[in-house]
C-alpha cells in the first residue's frame, strides 16, 4: 500500500497540471483580494444584506477584514473548485491512458489504488489549506487596510474544519471519478456541490417525506454557509465532513473493488 | 516433473450474458515460451487479463507458482496486455520509475538497463505521447520486466512492429527466457513468428482450449504423410508392415491410413492391388504449421 500512495504521489509532483493547479489558485486568490481590498476601500463602499443565492457568481457586498475571512471566503471555495478540478483530472488520467493495469495487476491494488487516490486527495486539502492561509496572510497585510489576525484558537478551529470540508469535497470527487472513470463526472458533481445549485432539489425531496431540516447536514449547505461562517461551528462542521468522507471512502472502495478493465 | 507456474483449471468468464470462455484449461510450465494462439475475438486477452488479475474469472480455479491466485506476489509477474498503459505527458524514465515505485523497486539502474535492453534510450526526456507504436510496444515490454519477474505474459507484443522491430522483440524474448529462465506466454494471431520461439502451444477457438502441444510433438505431427482410403483397414495396415516394413504410421479414420516413413505411392499400390485392397483414395499430404493451426482455430479454407 505505501508502494503505491508514494508512486501516487511522484505521479503528482511530476505532473505539470498539479503545478499549474496551484498557479492559478494563487493568482485567482490574488485577483480576489486585490478586487475586494480595492472595492472596500472606496468611500462609497456599502455592505448589502443581499441574502447568498446559490451558483457560481463574483459579488463584493461585505467587508473582508480578518485572516479567517479571507480564508472563508476565497481560499475554501477556490480551492475546492480549482484543487478539485485537478484531481478529478488526476484521478481519471489512470483510466483513461490505461495505466491503472499497472495498478490492478498488483496484489490489493484495487483497494490500495482507492488508498492512494484519498490519500493524495487529503493531501490537496492540506495545500489548498494552507495555501489560503498564506496568501491571505502575506496579501491581506500588503493590501488590505486594517488587516487583522484572528485569535489562535479561531484559527485553529477555522484550519481545522476548512481541512476536513476539503478532504470531504475531494473524497467525493475522487469518488464519482473512479466511478463514472470520468473527469468530466468528477468536475460536473464538484461544481454542483460547491455551488449549492443542488440545494433547491434536495429541500423538495427531503420535505416530501417532512425531513427537509436535514439539508442542513449536506455538503453542499457546508458551502452555501461557508461565507457566514463561524469558528464556533467549526465542531459541527467537521463532524458532517468527517461523516460524509466515511461514506464516499465506503461507496467508492466498494465500486473500484469490483472493477474490471 | 516439472513445475507448473500457470494453471487453470475450467474457468470461464461471463460479460453481462455473453459467455467469452467455456472452463478453460491451461498449463504453463517454469522455462516455457508459451505461444497463446486463437483468431481475434477467441479468448486469448480475456485468458490473460483473468491470469494478471485485470478481470476476474466467473468460475474455474486459477493457480499461479502452486499458489492460489489472491496470494500471489505481484513482483513475479509482468504483463502487458492489449496497449501498452502509458502517461502520455511523461517521459520513459518517469513511466518506468512510477511503476518500479509502485511494486517497491527503488534501484534507477535497473529502469536503465532495461530501456536498454528493448532498445530505447534511457536519457531521453521526449514524453511518451511522441513515441511511435513500436517504441510505446518497447517500452511496454521494459515496463512488464521491472522486477525481475518469473513470469512475462505479453498480449500480442508485435502488433504495430516493423520487421526489425518484430525481429528484436524475438530476440528479447529468446534472451529473456534462456538467460534468466523466465517463463514467457506470448499470445498472438501472427502464427509465423510465434513458431520461431514457442515451446509451447496452447490453441483457443471461441472461447474453447482446443489444444496444448509441445513444439517437438507438434513438429511431429506437422510431418508429410501418405494418406490412403482403403476398403480393409485391418489387413491393409498388415500388409503394409510385412511387406513394406512400414512402422510409423496413423489410423486416422475408419478407413484412412496415414503414413509417415518415406514410401513410394507406387509400391504401397502394388502390394495392396497384389493383395486385393482396394484402395478408395491416395493422396499426398504437404503439412505445415500454418495449415495446422488454421484447421484447429478456424480459418483452415483460407489455407
Amino acid at each position: 500500500m505505501l508502494n503505491l500512495i508514494r508512486a501516487k504521489f511522484k505521479t503528482m509532483i511530476k505532473s505539470n497540471t498539479f503545478w499549474l493547479a496551484l498557479l492559478v489558485l494563487i493568482f485567482v486568490f490574488a485577483l480576489c483580494v486585490i478586487v475586494q481590498s480595492s472595492s472596500q476601500s472606496d468611500s462609497d463602499f456599502a455592505i448589502s444584506n443581499d441574502t447568498v443565492k446559490f451558483g457560481l457568481y463574483i459579488a463584493v457586498d461585505r467587508k473582508l477584514i480578518t485572516l479567517n475571512d479571507f480564508v472563508t471566503s476565497f481560499g475554501i471555495t477556490f480551492s475546492s473548485l480549482i484543487s478539485g478540478v485537478f484531481l478529478a483530472s488526476f484521478v481519471a488520467q489512470d483510466y483513461n491512458c490505461g495505466y491503472i493495469k499497472n495498478y490492478f495487476s498488483l496484489m490489493k491494488g484495487r483497494r490500495n489504488l482507492w488508498v492512494a487516490n484519498i490519500a493524495c486527495a487529503i493531501f490537496m486539502a492540506f495545500i489548498s489549506i494552507v495555501l489560503s492561509y498564506v496568501l491571505s496572510l502575506v496579501l491581506g497585510y500588503i493590501l488590505v487596510a486594517g488587516f487583522s489576525i484572528d485569535p489562535p484558537n479561531q484559527i485553529i478551529k477555522t484550519m481545522f474544519a476548512g481541512f476536513l470540508l476539503l478532504s470531504a469535497t475531494f473524497t467525493f470527487v475522487v469518488c464519482i471519478t473512479s466511478i463514472f472513470r470520468s473527469k468530466v463526472a468528477g468536475i460536473v458533481v464538484l461544481f454542483i456541490l460547491a455551488s449549492g445549485m443542488i440545494l433547491p432539489f434536495l429541500e423538495i425531496i427531503l420535505s416530501t417525506a417532512n425531513i427537509s431540516n436535514l439539508i442542513e447536514y449536506s455538503l453542499s449547505y457546508q458551502y452555501a454557509g461557508i461565507l457566514m461562517f463561524n469558528a464556533d461551528d467549526a465542531v459541527k462542521l467537521g463532524m458532517i465532513s468527517v461523516i460524509w468522507t466515511l461514506l464516499y471512502n465506503i461507496i467508492g472502495c466498494m465500486v473500484v473493488i469490483r472493477q474490471e478493465t | 516433473m516439472r513445475e507448473t507456474v500457470v494453471k487453470l483449471t475450467q474457468v470461464s468468464k461471463e460479460f453481462r450474458r455473453v459467455k467469452a470462455l467455456f472452463g478453460i484449461d491451461m498449463n504453463v510450465y517454469r522455462g516455457d515460451i508459451y505461444g497463446f494462439i486463437g483468431q481475434n475475438g477467441a479468448g486469448k486477452s480475456t485468458t490473460l487479463k483473468i491470469i494478471t488479475g485485470l478481470i476476474r474469472s466467473t468460475s474455474g480455479e486459477i493457480r499461479l507458482f502452486n499458489e492460489d491466485r489472491g496470494n500471489y506476489t505481484a513482483k513475479r509477474i509482468g504483463s502487458l496486455i492489449e496497449n501498452p498503459g502509458l502517461f502520455p505527458n511523461l517521459s520513459a524514465f518517469d513511466n518506468m520509475d512510477i511503476r518500479a515505485t509502485a511494486i517497491g523497486i527503488s534501484d534507477k539502474k535497473e529502469i536503465g538497463d532495461l530501456l536498454d535492453l528493448v532498445g530505447l534510450d534511457k536519457d531521453d526526456k521526449k514524453k511518451v505521447k511522441h513515441y511511435s507504436l513500436g517504441m510505446k510496444q518497447r517500452l511496454g515490454i521494459a515496463m512488464a520486466l521491472i522486477g525481475t519477474p518469473d513470469l512475462l505474459i505479453l498480449d500480442e507484443p508485435i502488433n504495430g512492429l516493423d520487421p526489425e522491430g518484430i525481429k528484436e522483440i524475438r530476440e528479447v524474448i529468446r534472451y529473456l527466457n534462456e538467460s534468466r529462465q523466465i517463463t514467457i506466454i506470448v499470445s498472438s494471431h501472427i502464427l509465423g513468428e510465434l513458431s520461431k520461439i514457442a515451446t509451447r502451444y496452447g490453441i483457443i477457438r471461441s472461447g474453447v482450449m482446443i489444444e496444448e502441444i509441445d513444439a517437438a510433438e507438434l513438429q511431429h505431427k506437422c510431418r508429410n504423410y501418405l494418406s490412403l482410403t482403403i476398403d480393409d483397414i485391418e489387413s491393409g495396415v498388415v500388409v503394409l508392415e510385412q511387406e513394406l516394413l512400414i512402422k510409423d504410421y496413423l489410423v486416422a479414420n475408419r478407413n484412412e491410413l496415414q503414413i509417415y516413413d518415406q514410401t513410394e505411392g507406387q509400391a504401397v499400390s502394388a502390394v495392396l492391388a497384389k493383395h486385393h485392397i482396394n484402395i478408395e483414395q491416395m493422396y499426398y499430404k504437404k503439412q505445415d504449421l500454418e495449415t495446422y493451426f488454421l484447421e484447429k482455430i478456424g480459418g483452415g479454407e483460407h489455407a
